[in-house]
Protein backbone atom coordinates (compact mmCIF):
# COMPACT_ATOMS: atom_id res chain seq x y z
CA UNK A 1 0.00 0.00 0.00
CA UNK A 2 2.80 2.43 1.13
CA UNK A 3 4.59 1.43 -2.11
CA UNK A 4 1.81 2.10 -4.21
CA UNK A 5 1.36 5.53 -2.73
CA UNK A 6 4.73 6.81 -3.02
CA UNK A 7 4.73 7.20 -6.91
CA UNK A 8 1.15 8.61 -6.96
CA UNK A 9 1.95 11.09 -4.40
CA UNK A 10 5.17 11.69 -6.32
CA UNK A 11 3.16 12.35 -9.39
CA UNK A 12 0.57 14.51 -7.81
CA UNK A 13 3.79 16.87 -6.33
CA UNK A 14 4.81 17.11 -10.14
CA UNK A 15 1.66 17.93 -11.28
CA UNK A 16 1.05 20.51 -8.90
CA UNK A 17 4.50 22.25 -9.62
CA UNK A 18 3.54 22.19 -12.88
CA UNK A 19 0.81 23.94 -12.59
CA UNK A 20 1.92 26.23 -9.91
CA UNK A 21 5.36 26.97 -12.04
CA UNK A 22 2.62 28.07 -14.86
CA UNK A 23 0.59 30.11 -12.69
CA UNK A 24 3.74 32.20 -11.54
CA UNK A 25 5.50 32.47 -14.82
CA UNK A 26 2.13 33.76 -16.56
CA UNK A 27 2.51 36.34 -13.24
CA UNK A 28 6.12 37.25 -13.55
CA UNK A 29 6.92 37.11 -16.83
CA UNK A 30 3.67 37.65 -18.16
CA UNK A 31 3.25 41.36 -16.31
CA UNK A 32 6.44 41.81 -18.18
CA UNK A 33 5.29 41.09 -21.33
CA UNK A 34 2.33 43.52 -20.83
CA UNK A 35 4.61 46.36 -19.75
CA UNK A 36 6.01 45.70 -22.85
CA UNK A 37 3.45 45.55 -24.98
CA UNK A 38 2.24 48.76 -23.45
CA UNK A 39 5.69 50.21 -24.36
CA UNK A 40 4.90 48.91 -28.20
CA UNK A 41 1.51 50.45 -28.06
CA UNK A 42 2.69 53.54 -26.86
CA UNK A 43 5.55 53.35 -29.56
CA UNK A 44 2.88 52.51 -31.80
CA UNK A 45 0.12 55.73 -30.91
CA UNK A 46 3.09 58.24 -30.90
CA UNK A 47 4.90 56.71 -34.36
CA UNK A 48 1.26 57.39 -35.09
CA UNK A 49 0.44 60.57 -33.80
CA UNK A 50 3.92 61.63 -35.61
CA UNK A 51 2.68 60.46 -39.09
CA UNK A 52 -0.51 62.40 -38.44
CA UNK A 53 1.79 65.46 -37.74
CA UNK A 54 3.10 64.75 -40.75
CA UNK A 55 -0.06 64.58 -42.80
CA UNK A 56 -1.40 67.66 -41.41
CA UNK A 57 1.65 70.08 -42.31
CA UNK A 58 1.54 68.72 -45.86
CA UNK A 59 -1.92 69.99 -46.18
CA UNK A 60 -0.81 72.92 -44.11
CA UNK A 61 1.76 73.66 -46.86
CA UNK A 62 -0.80 73.77 -49.28
CA UNK A 63 -3.02 76.54 -47.81
CA UNK A 64 -0.51 78.32 -47.01
CA UNK A 65 0.68 78.28 -50.10
CA UNK A 66 -2.21 79.37 -51.90
CA UNK A 67 -3.09 81.68 -49.05
CA UNK A 68 0.02 83.94 -49.31
CA UNK A 69 -0.46 83.79 -53.46
CA UNK A 70 -3.73 85.12 -52.51
CA UNK A 71 -2.89 88.04 -50.64
CA UNK A 72 0.32 88.75 -52.98
CA UNK A 73 -1.75 89.34 -55.61
CA UNK A 74 -4.43 91.26 -54.20
CA UNK A 75 -1.76 93.37 -52.75
CA UNK A 76 0.29 93.89 -56.01
CA UNK A 77 2.92 91.35 -56.25
CA UNK A 78 3.94 92.00 -52.61
CA UNK A 79 2.86 93.06 -49.26
CA UNK A 80 4.49 96.38 -49.23
CA UNK A 81 4.22 96.98 -53.25
CA UNK A 82 4.47 100.05 -54.95
CA UNK A 83 2.75 101.64 -58.29
CA UNK A 84 3.74 99.66 -60.84
CA UNK A 85 3.46 102.75 -63.11
CA UNK A 86 4.99 105.94 -61.56
CA UNK A 87 5.45 108.28 -64.07
CA UNK A 88 6.57 105.71 -65.82
CA UNK A 89 7.56 101.46 -65.57
CA UNK A 90 8.08 100.50 -62.38
CA UNK A 91 7.11 96.95 -61.97
CA UNK A 92 7.81 95.00 -59.08
CA UNK A 93 10.72 93.05 -59.44
CA UNK A 94 9.99 89.19 -59.58
CA UNK A 95 12.63 88.29 -57.23
CA UNK A 96 11.01 90.57 -54.46
CA UNK A 97 7.58 88.74 -55.22
CA UNK A 98 9.64 85.09 -54.59
CA UNK A 99 11.04 86.48 -51.63
CA UNK A 100 7.86 88.02 -49.73
CA UNK A 101 6.15 84.78 -50.95
CA UNK A 102 8.55 82.25 -49.23
CA UNK A 103 8.34 84.45 -46.15
CA UNK A 104 4.33 84.66 -45.69
CA UNK A 105 4.01 81.16 -46.55
CA UNK A 106 6.82 80.11 -44.09
CA UNK A 107 5.26 82.18 -41.20
CA UNK A 108 1.43 81.11 -42.29
CA UNK A 109 2.89 77.33 -42.29
CA UNK A 110 4.22 77.75 -38.59
CA UNK A 111 0.86 79.02 -37.34
CA UNK A 112 -0.57 75.55 -38.52
CA UNK A 113 1.71 73.79 -36.70
CA UNK A 114 2.08 75.88 -33.67
CA UNK A 115 -1.86 75.29 -33.55
CA UNK A 116 -1.04 71.31 -33.61
CA UNK A 117 -2.26 69.83 -30.56
CA UNK A 118 -3.17 66.13 -29.27
CA UNK A 119 -5.72 64.53 -26.43
CA UNK A 120 -3.63 62.00 -25.94
CA UNK A 121 -1.38 61.17 -23.11
CA UNK A 122 2.02 62.67 -24.90
CA UNK A 123 3.77 65.95 -24.44
CA UNK A 124 4.29 67.42 -28.04
CA UNK A 125 7.34 69.61 -28.53
CA UNK A 126 7.18 71.00 -32.15
CA UNK A 127 9.96 73.60 -33.52
CA UNK A 128 9.26 75.73 -36.29
CA UNK A 129 10.06 76.00 -40.20
CA UNK A 130 13.31 77.41 -40.82
CA UNK A 131 14.02 77.39 -44.68
CA UNK A 132 11.30 77.42 -46.83
CA UNK A 133 11.96 78.03 -50.26
CA UNK A 134 9.50 78.14 -54.01
CA UNK A 135 11.08 76.44 -56.56
CA UNK A 136 11.62 78.63 -59.42
CA UNK A 137 13.89 80.18 -61.44
CA UNK A 138 13.79 83.72 -61.72
CA UNK A 139 14.78 84.02 -65.22
CA UNK A 140 12.15 81.90 -66.50
CA UNK A 141 9.11 83.92 -64.71
CA UNK A 142 8.86 85.93 -67.60
CA UNK A 143 9.29 83.59 -69.97
CA UNK A 144 6.15 82.35 -68.83
CA UNK A 145 7.61 78.80 -67.75
CA UNK A 146 5.30 79.15 -64.50
CA UNK A 147 2.35 80.31 -66.26
CA UNK A 148 -0.12 77.05 -65.09
CA UNK A 149 2.16 76.87 -61.78
CA UNK A 150 4.04 73.13 -61.71
CA UNK A 151 6.79 74.12 -58.90
CA UNK A 152 7.81 73.26 -56.00
CA UNK A 153 7.62 74.85 -52.76
CA UNK A 154 9.62 72.95 -50.15
CA UNK A 155 9.78 73.32 -46.22
CA UNK A 156 12.20 72.18 -43.90
CA UNK A 157 14.15 72.69 -40.64
CA UNK A 158 11.00 71.72 -38.30
CA UNK A 159 11.36 69.18 -35.80
CA UNK A 160 9.12 67.69 -32.99
CA UNK A 161 9.89 65.87 -30.29
CA UNK A 162 7.31 63.48 -28.91
CA UNK A 163 7.53 61.47 -25.07
CA UNK A 164 5.15 59.86 -23.43
CA UNK A 165 4.19 61.03 -20.09
CA UNK A 166 6.34 59.20 -18.04
CA UNK A 167 9.04 59.69 -20.11
CA UNK A 168 9.92 56.09 -20.78
CA UNK A 169 9.15 56.94 -24.74
CA UNK A 170 10.95 59.83 -26.28
CA UNK A 171 10.99 60.44 -30.27
CA UNK A 172 12.31 62.74 -31.89
CA UNK A 173 11.62 63.82 -35.45
CA UNK A 174 12.86 66.01 -38.30
CA UNK A 175 10.28 67.01 -40.63
CA UNK A 176 10.53 68.69 -44.20
CA UNK A 177 7.76 68.86 -46.58
CA UNK A 178 6.83 69.58 -49.94
CA UNK A 179 4.15 70.60 -52.23
CA UNK A 180 4.14 70.62 -55.90
CA UNK A 181 1.67 73.86 -57.19
CA UNK A 182 -0.05 73.55 -60.14
CA UNK A 183 -3.68 74.72 -61.97
CA UNK A 184 -2.42 78.44 -60.58
CA UNK A 185 -1.80 81.55 -62.53
CA UNK A 186 -0.26 83.65 -59.92
CA UNK A 187 2.63 84.20 -62.16
CA UNK A 188 0.95 84.61 -65.30
CA UNK A 189 -0.87 87.23 -64.21
CA UNK A 190 2.47 88.70 -62.89
CA UNK A 191 4.40 88.53 -66.38
CA UNK A 192 1.49 89.91 -68.70
CA UNK A 193 1.11 92.65 -65.91
CA UNK A 194 4.96 93.24 -65.86
CA UNK A 195 5.23 93.49 -69.79
CA UNK A 196 2.20 96.18 -69.97
CA UNK A 197 3.80 98.10 -67.08
CA UNK A 198 6.55 98.26 -69.06
CA UNK A 199 4.77 98.97 -72.37
CA UNK A 200 3.57 102.04 -69.78
CA UNK A 201 0.56 103.41 -72.13
CA UNK A 202 -0.89 104.93 -68.92
CA UNK A 203 1.65 107.96 -68.73
CA UNK A 204 1.72 108.79 -72.60
CA UNK A 205 -1.53 109.07 -72.22
CA UNK A 206 -1.72 111.36 -69.46
CA UNK A 207 0.87 113.10 -71.13
CA UNK A 208 -0.76 113.70 -74.02
CA UNK A 209 -3.99 115.10 -72.68
CA UNK A 210 -2.43 117.38 -70.19
CA UNK A 211 -4.07 120.40 -71.75
CA UNK A 212 -7.54 119.20 -70.28
CA UNK A 213 -6.41 121.21 -67.12
CA UNK A 214 -5.85 124.61 -68.73
CA UNK A 215 -9.33 125.72 -67.73
CA UNK A 216 -8.50 125.40 -64.41
CA UNK A 217 -8.69 128.30 -62.02
CA UNK A 218 -6.94 126.66 -59.23
CA UNK A 219 -3.34 125.44 -58.68
CA UNK A 220 -4.53 122.17 -57.69
CA UNK A 221 -7.94 120.90 -57.45
CA UNK A 222 -9.92 117.91 -57.94
CA UNK A 223 -10.59 116.96 -61.19
CA UNK A 224 -13.77 118.77 -63.37
CA UNK A 225 -12.26 119.62 -66.45
CA UNK A 226 -10.02 116.17 -66.72
CA UNK A 227 -12.45 113.61 -65.05
CA UNK A 228 -13.32 112.66 -68.80
CA UNK A 229 -9.48 112.49 -69.73
CA UNK A 230 -8.76 110.37 -66.91
CA UNK A 231 -11.53 108.30 -67.36
CA UNK A 232 -10.40 107.81 -71.15
CA UNK A 233 -6.69 107.17 -70.14
CA UNK A 234 -8.04 104.39 -67.36
CA UNK A 235 -9.79 102.45 -70.56
CA UNK A 236 -6.95 102.80 -73.17
CA UNK A 237 -4.77 101.02 -70.30
CA UNK A 238 -7.39 99.19 -69.40
CA UNK A 239 -7.72 97.83 -72.81
CA UNK A 240 -4.05 97.21 -73.52
CA UNK A 241 -3.91 95.32 -70.67
CA UNK A 242 -6.93 92.92 -71.49
CA UNK A 243 -5.57 92.37 -74.63
CA UNK A 244 -2.78 90.76 -73.02
CA UNK A 245 -4.55 88.23 -71.17
CA UNK A 246 -6.75 85.39 -72.94
CA UNK A 247 -10.07 84.75 -72.43
CA UNK A 248 -9.90 83.39 -69.17
CA UNK A 249 -9.03 86.77 -67.61
CA UNK A 250 -11.27 89.60 -66.89
CA UNK A 251 -9.62 93.28 -65.92
CA UNK A 252 -11.33 96.75 -64.54
CA UNK A 253 -10.27 99.49 -63.11
CA UNK A 254 -10.70 102.18 -60.69
CA UNK A 255 -10.13 105.62 -60.04
CA UNK A 256 -8.42 106.45 -56.47
CA UNK A 257 -7.81 110.06 -57.14
CA UNK A 258 -7.31 112.61 -59.80
CA UNK A 259 -6.13 115.96 -59.58
CA UNK A 260 -5.42 119.38 -62.06
CA UNK A 261 -4.22 122.48 -61.83
CA UNK A 262 -2.26 125.27 -63.38
CA UNK A 263 0.73 127.56 -62.78
CA UNK A 264 2.65 129.95 -64.08
CA UNK A 265 5.81 129.42 -66.10
CA UNK A 266 7.09 132.11 -66.43
CA UNK A 267 7.60 131.19 -69.86
CA UNK A 268 9.75 128.34 -69.61
CA UNK A 269 9.30 125.32 -71.61
CA UNK A 270 9.52 122.05 -71.10
CA UNK A 271 7.93 118.20 -72.12
CA UNK A 272 5.96 116.26 -69.64
CA UNK A 273 7.44 116.59 -66.09
CA UNK A 274 6.54 115.02 -63.01
CA UNK A 275 4.67 117.12 -60.64
CA UNK A 276 3.94 116.93 -56.69
CA UNK A 277 0.36 116.50 -56.22
CA UNK A 278 -1.39 115.63 -53.12
CA UNK A 279 -2.67 112.42 -55.25
CA UNK A 280 0.08 110.39 -54.74
CA UNK A 281 1.24 106.96 -54.37
CA UNK A 282 4.62 105.34 -52.85
CA UNK A 283 6.86 104.15 -55.94
CA UNK A 284 9.12 101.92 -53.80
CA UNK A 285 8.50 98.31 -53.42
CA UNK A 286 8.96 96.56 -50.34
CA UNK A 287 8.46 93.41 -48.73
CA UNK A 288 6.36 94.16 -45.41
CA UNK A 289 7.67 91.15 -42.36
CA UNK A 290 4.55 89.38 -41.19
CA UNK A 291 2.55 89.97 -39.42
CA UNK A 292 0.67 92.16 -41.67
CA UNK A 293 0.04 95.64 -42.00
CA UNK A 294 -1.07 96.33 -45.53
CA UNK A 295 -1.96 99.50 -46.18
CA UNK A 296 -4.19 99.24 -49.26
CA UNK A 297 -5.99 102.71 -49.26
CA UNK A 298 -4.09 105.82 -51.74
CA UNK A 299 -2.61 108.15 -49.53
CA UNK A 300 -3.74 111.77 -49.89
CA UNK A 301 -2.62 114.92 -48.17
CA UNK A 302 -5.22 116.52 -45.50
CA UNK A 303 -3.20 119.73 -46.79
CA UNK A 304 -6.08 122.61 -48.18
CA UNK A 305 -4.18 124.19 -51.01
CA UNK A 306 -5.91 127.49 -51.09
CA UNK A 307 -7.20 128.21 -54.62
CA UNK A 308 -5.01 130.40 -56.84
CA UNK A 309 -5.69 131.66 -60.00
CA UNK A 310 -2.77 131.17 -62.42
CA UNK A 311 -4.42 132.61 -65.33
CA UNK A 312 -3.09 135.82 -66.92
CA UNK A 313 -3.89 139.33 -66.01
CA UNK A 314 -4.80 141.40 -68.99
CA UNK A 315 -5.34 144.45 -67.23
CA UNK A 316 -3.19 147.45 -68.49
CA UNK A 317 -2.19 151.19 -67.44
CA UNK A 318 -1.77 151.79 -71.50
CA UNK A 319 -4.07 153.51 -72.64
CA UNK A 320 -5.50 151.63 -75.81
CA UNK A 321 -4.65 151.88 -79.37
CA UNK A 322 -6.28 151.21 -82.44
CA UNK A 323 -3.72 148.28 -83.24
CA UNK A 324 -4.58 144.58 -82.73
CA UNK A 325 -1.09 142.98 -81.48
CA UNK A 326 -1.17 139.74 -79.85
CA UNK A 327 1.77 138.43 -77.78
CA UNK A 328 1.31 134.46 -77.32
CA UNK A 329 1.69 133.06 -73.34
CA UNK A 330 2.18 129.88 -72.28
CA UNK A 331 1.53 128.43 -68.27
CA UNK A 332 1.60 125.54 -66.87
CA UNK A 333 -1.17 122.53 -66.70
CA UNK A 334 -0.81 119.63 -64.36
CA UNK A 335 -2.82 116.44 -64.34
CA UNK A 336 -2.34 113.31 -62.03
CA UNK A 337 -4.49 110.67 -61.44
CA UNK A 338 -4.27 107.26 -59.44
CA UNK A 339 -5.52 103.94 -60.88
CA UNK A 340 -6.18 100.38 -59.59
CA UNK A 341 -6.56 97.70 -62.12
CA UNK A 342 -7.29 94.47 -61.01
CA UNK A 343 -7.32 91.52 -63.25
CA UNK A 344 -9.51 88.38 -62.27
CA UNK A 345 -8.60 84.57 -63.84
CA UNK A 346 -11.30 82.09 -63.96
CA UNK A 347 -9.47 79.39 -65.50
CA UNK A 348 -8.46 78.05 -61.98
CA UNK A 349 -10.42 79.19 -59.10
CA UNK A 350 -7.84 78.65 -55.68
CA UNK A 351 -9.00 78.26 -51.92
CA UNK A 352 -10.35 80.92 -49.60
CA UNK A 353 -12.10 81.18 -46.44
CA UNK A 354 -15.53 81.47 -48.82
CA UNK A 355 -14.10 78.44 -50.85
CA UNK A 356 -12.94 78.50 -54.04
CA UNK A 357 -12.53 81.90 -55.74
CA UNK A 358 -10.86 83.75 -58.87
CA UNK A 359 -7.33 84.55 -58.11
CA UNK A 360 -7.13 88.47 -58.47
CA UNK A 361 -3.97 90.78 -59.14
CA UNK A 362 -4.68 94.17 -58.26
CA UNK A 363 -1.74 96.55 -59.27
CA UNK A 364 -1.80 100.45 -58.59
CA UNK A 365 -0.70 102.57 -61.53
CA UNK A 366 -0.15 106.60 -61.25
CA UNK A 367 0.67 109.21 -63.41
CA UNK A 368 0.97 113.24 -61.98
CA UNK A 369 2.72 115.18 -65.04
CA UNK A 370 3.10 118.60 -65.52
CA UNK A 371 3.91 120.45 -68.98
CA UNK A 372 5.40 124.14 -69.01
CA UNK A 373 4.19 125.42 -72.20
CA UNK A 374 0.96 122.67 -72.59
CA UNK A 375 -1.57 125.54 -72.51
CA UNK A 376 -1.34 128.60 -74.93
CA UNK A 377 -2.89 131.63 -75.69
CA UNK A 378 -2.60 134.81 -77.65
CA UNK A 379 -3.13 137.93 -75.31
CA UNK A 380 -2.68 141.14 -76.67
CA UNK A 381 -0.13 143.51 -76.22
CA UNK A 382 -0.36 146.73 -74.78
CA UNK A 383 -0.15 149.46 -77.30
CA UNK A 384 0.41 153.22 -76.70
CA UNK A 385 -2.31 155.65 -78.36
CA UNK A 386 0.95 156.52 -81.07
CA UNK A 387 1.68 152.81 -81.62
CA UNK A 388 2.93 152.53 -85.34
CA UNK A 389 3.66 148.83 -85.39
CA UNK A 390 3.63 146.30 -82.83
CA UNK A 391 7.06 146.58 -81.81
CA UNK A 392 5.82 149.90 -80.26
CA UNK A 393 3.75 147.77 -77.95
CA UNK A 394 4.24 145.93 -74.75
CA UNK A 395 5.00 142.33 -74.86
CA UNK A 396 2.30 140.71 -72.42
CA UNK A 397 3.01 137.63 -73.15
CA UNK A 398 6.32 134.87 -73.82
CA UNK A 399 6.41 136.49 -77.06
CA UNK A 400 7.08 139.28 -79.11
CA UNK A 401 4.19 141.40 -79.96
CA UNK A 402 2.89 140.57 -83.14
CA UNK B 1 -8.84 -8.20 -5.12
CA UNK B 2 -9.03 -5.25 -2.89
CA UNK B 3 -5.55 -4.35 -3.54
CA UNK B 4 -6.15 -4.47 -7.45
CA UNK B 5 -8.87 -2.35 -7.19
CA UNK B 6 -7.01 0.47 -5.31
CA UNK B 7 -4.46 0.27 -7.93
CA UNK B 8 -7.12 0.51 -10.13
CA UNK B 9 -8.06 3.55 -8.32
CA UNK B 10 -4.96 5.71 -8.19
CA UNK B 11 -4.05 4.69 -11.67
CA UNK B 12 -7.50 6.22 -12.76
CA UNK B 13 -6.85 9.18 -10.36
CA UNK B 14 -3.78 10.06 -12.16
CA UNK B 15 -5.05 9.64 -15.55
CA UNK B 16 -8.00 11.97 -14.00
CA UNK B 17 -5.28 14.53 -12.63
CA UNK B 18 -2.93 14.48 -16.25
CA UNK B 19 -6.62 14.84 -17.82
CA UNK B 20 -7.22 17.63 -16.11
CA UNK B 21 -3.70 19.63 -16.07
CA UNK B 22 -4.18 18.73 -20.21
CA UNK B 23 -7.44 20.58 -20.35
CA UNK B 24 -6.26 23.22 -18.20
CA UNK B 25 -3.31 24.09 -20.63
CA UNK B 26 -5.53 23.63 -23.96
CA UNK B 27 -7.83 26.18 -22.96
CA UNK B 28 -4.98 28.48 -22.18
CA UNK B 29 -3.59 27.98 -25.48
CA UNK B 30 -6.91 28.71 -27.16
CA UNK B 31 -8.04 31.58 -24.84
CA UNK B 32 -4.40 33.09 -25.99
CA UNK B 33 -5.09 32.12 -29.56
CA UNK B 34 -8.34 33.78 -29.76
CA UNK B 35 -6.79 36.83 -28.17
CA UNK B 36 -3.71 37.27 -30.11
CA UNK B 37 -6.19 36.43 -33.03
CA UNK B 38 -8.53 39.78 -31.94
CA UNK B 39 -5.38 41.53 -31.78
CA UNK B 40 -4.21 40.53 -34.81
CA UNK B 41 -7.32 41.72 -36.43
CA UNK B 42 -8.08 44.99 -34.61
CA UNK B 43 -4.15 45.66 -35.45
CA UNK B 44 -5.25 45.34 -39.53
CA UNK B 45 -8.22 47.34 -38.83
CA UNK B 46 -6.43 50.06 -37.46
CA UNK B 47 -3.58 50.09 -40.42
CA UNK B 48 -6.49 50.08 -42.63
CA UNK B 49 -8.11 53.08 -41.62
CA UNK B 50 -5.26 54.60 -41.02
CA UNK B 51 -4.11 53.87 -43.93
CA UNK B 52 -7.15 55.20 -45.89
CA UNK B 53 -7.01 58.50 -43.70
CA UNK B 54 -3.37 58.92 -44.89
CA UNK B 55 -4.41 57.99 -48.83
CA UNK B 56 -6.66 60.98 -48.41
CA UNK B 57 -3.96 63.64 -47.21
CA UNK B 58 -1.82 62.50 -49.51
CA UNK B 59 -3.80 61.53 -52.76
CA UNK B 60 -5.20 64.29 -55.49
CA UNK B 61 -7.86 63.90 -57.54
CA UNK B 62 -6.07 63.37 -61.26
CA UNK B 63 -8.08 65.72 -62.70
CA UNK B 64 -7.76 68.35 -60.41
CA UNK B 65 -4.68 67.89 -58.89
CA UNK B 66 -6.04 68.55 -55.24
CA UNK B 67 -5.93 66.96 -52.48
CA UNK B 68 -9.40 64.23 -51.78
CA UNK B 69 -9.17 66.25 -48.39
CA UNK B 70 -8.62 69.61 -49.59
CA UNK B 71 -11.59 69.04 -52.00
CA UNK B 72 -13.85 68.39 -49.08
CA UNK B 73 -13.08 71.15 -46.44
CA UNK B 74 -13.33 73.37 -49.86
CA UNK B 75 -16.90 72.00 -50.53
CA UNK B 76 -17.54 72.70 -46.73
CA UNK B 77 -16.29 76.60 -47.14
CA UNK B 78 -17.70 76.87 -50.50
CA UNK B 79 -21.35 77.33 -48.68
CA UNK B 80 -25.03 76.23 -49.75
CA UNK B 81 -23.77 73.02 -50.96
CA UNK B 82 -21.16 71.36 -49.43
CA UNK B 83 -21.65 68.54 -51.43
CA UNK B 84 -20.27 70.25 -54.26
CA UNK B 85 -16.90 71.93 -55.29
CA UNK B 86 -16.17 74.18 -58.09
CA UNK B 87 -12.52 75.17 -59.48
CA UNK B 88 -12.80 77.36 -62.53
CA UNK B 89 -13.65 77.12 -65.55
CA UNK B 90 -11.12 74.86 -66.72
CA UNK B 91 -11.51 72.18 -64.50
CA UNK B 92 -15.05 72.25 -63.33
CA UNK B 93 -16.87 71.03 -60.60
CA UNK B 94 -17.47 67.92 -58.49
CA UNK B 95 -19.73 65.93 -56.84
CA UNK B 96 -17.92 65.45 -53.68
CA UNK B 97 -19.94 62.41 -52.27
CA UNK B 98 -19.88 60.75 -55.74
CA UNK B 99 -15.76 61.21 -55.91
CA UNK B 100 -14.99 59.98 -52.55
CA UNK B 101 -17.08 57.20 -52.37
CA UNK B 102 -15.54 55.49 -55.21
CA UNK B 103 -12.15 56.39 -53.98
CA UNK B 104 -12.75 55.26 -50.33
CA UNK B 105 -14.56 52.01 -51.50
CA UNK B 106 -11.33 50.95 -53.44
CA UNK B 107 -9.85 50.51 -50.28
CA UNK B 108 -12.76 49.98 -47.75
CA UNK B 109 -15.76 48.70 -49.34
CA UNK B 110 -19.02 50.10 -48.03
CA UNK B 111 -18.49 49.76 -44.50
CA UNK B 112 -17.12 53.47 -43.73
CA UNK B 113 -17.73 56.98 -42.40
CA UNK B 114 -16.16 60.26 -42.98
CA UNK B 115 -16.79 62.99 -41.12
CA UNK B 116 -14.93 66.45 -41.68
CA UNK B 117 -15.72 69.11 -39.09
CA UNK B 118 -14.79 72.64 -39.84
CA UNK B 119 -15.52 76.30 -37.81
CA UNK B 120 -17.83 76.93 -40.73
CA UNK B 121 -20.03 73.19 -40.82
CA UNK B 122 -19.68 69.71 -40.84
CA UNK B 123 -20.22 67.14 -43.80
CA UNK B 124 -20.30 63.40 -43.72
CA UNK B 125 -19.88 60.80 -46.43
CA UNK B 126 -20.11 57.17 -46.05
CA UNK B 127 -22.99 54.83 -45.64
CA UNK B 128 -21.56 53.45 -42.46
CA UNK B 129 -24.53 54.23 -39.65
CA UNK B 130 -23.06 56.15 -36.41
CA UNK B 131 -24.00 53.10 -34.40
CA UNK B 132 -22.05 50.62 -36.09
CA UNK B 133 -19.18 51.94 -36.03
CA UNK B 134 -16.38 49.61 -34.98
CA UNK B 135 -13.20 51.95 -34.74
CA UNK B 136 -12.50 55.65 -35.46
CA UNK B 137 -9.33 57.57 -36.13
CA UNK B 138 -9.39 61.04 -36.40
CA UNK B 139 -6.69 64.13 -36.58
CA UNK B 140 -6.62 67.34 -37.24
CA UNK B 141 -6.55 69.28 -40.36
CA UNK B 142 -6.00 73.05 -41.51
CA UNK B 143 -8.71 75.03 -42.92
CA UNK B 144 -7.87 78.79 -44.94
CA UNK B 145 -7.45 81.29 -43.40
CA UNK B 146 -5.39 79.25 -40.41
CA UNK B 147 -7.94 77.57 -38.68
CA UNK B 148 -8.33 74.29 -37.34
CA UNK B 149 -10.87 71.06 -38.06
CA UNK B 150 -11.10 67.74 -37.56
CA UNK B 151 -11.09 64.77 -40.04
CA UNK B 152 -13.31 61.86 -38.18
CA UNK B 153 -12.94 58.16 -40.22
CA UNK B 154 -15.03 55.51 -38.94
CA UNK B 155 -15.13 52.51 -39.96
CA UNK B 156 -18.02 49.07 -39.19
Amino acid sequence: MKAQLIPIVFLLIAASLLVFGFIFYNIFYGYKYQVQVFEITTIDVVRNLIENFKSFLKLSLTYSTLQSISEHGLAGGSIGAGAWICNGPNPLPASLSKKCLEEYTKYYLNIYLEKYNTTLPVDLKASPFLELNYDIDIDKILRGKYDEGNYWVNASGAFLIASSKDKNINLFEIFNTSDYITKNRYWYLFRIFTEWANEDVLTKCICINLGCACQTKSGETSCTNCLEESQYCGELALKSLQEKFDENVKCTFSIGCCMEGTADSGCEVSDCISWSSRCTFNCTHDCTKPPITTSTGIEKSLLNVPEQSYLPSTSSSFLSSSLQCFSEYWYEARFSSIYTFTCKDYKYYTSSPKGPKPLEFTVVAFASLRDKDICREKIPCDCPTDAVSCSDCRQTGCTPCS
Amino acid sequence: MKGQMEEILYFTIIIFAILILFTFFAYQTGTKGAEVRKTVEERITKEEVFSALNNLFSEKLPISEKYYLIMAIDGILGGEDYDFVYYGKEIGGFNLTSILTQYIDKLIKDRWRLEIITPDGIQVYGKLPIEKVVYSWENWIPVPYLRIGKVVFSIG
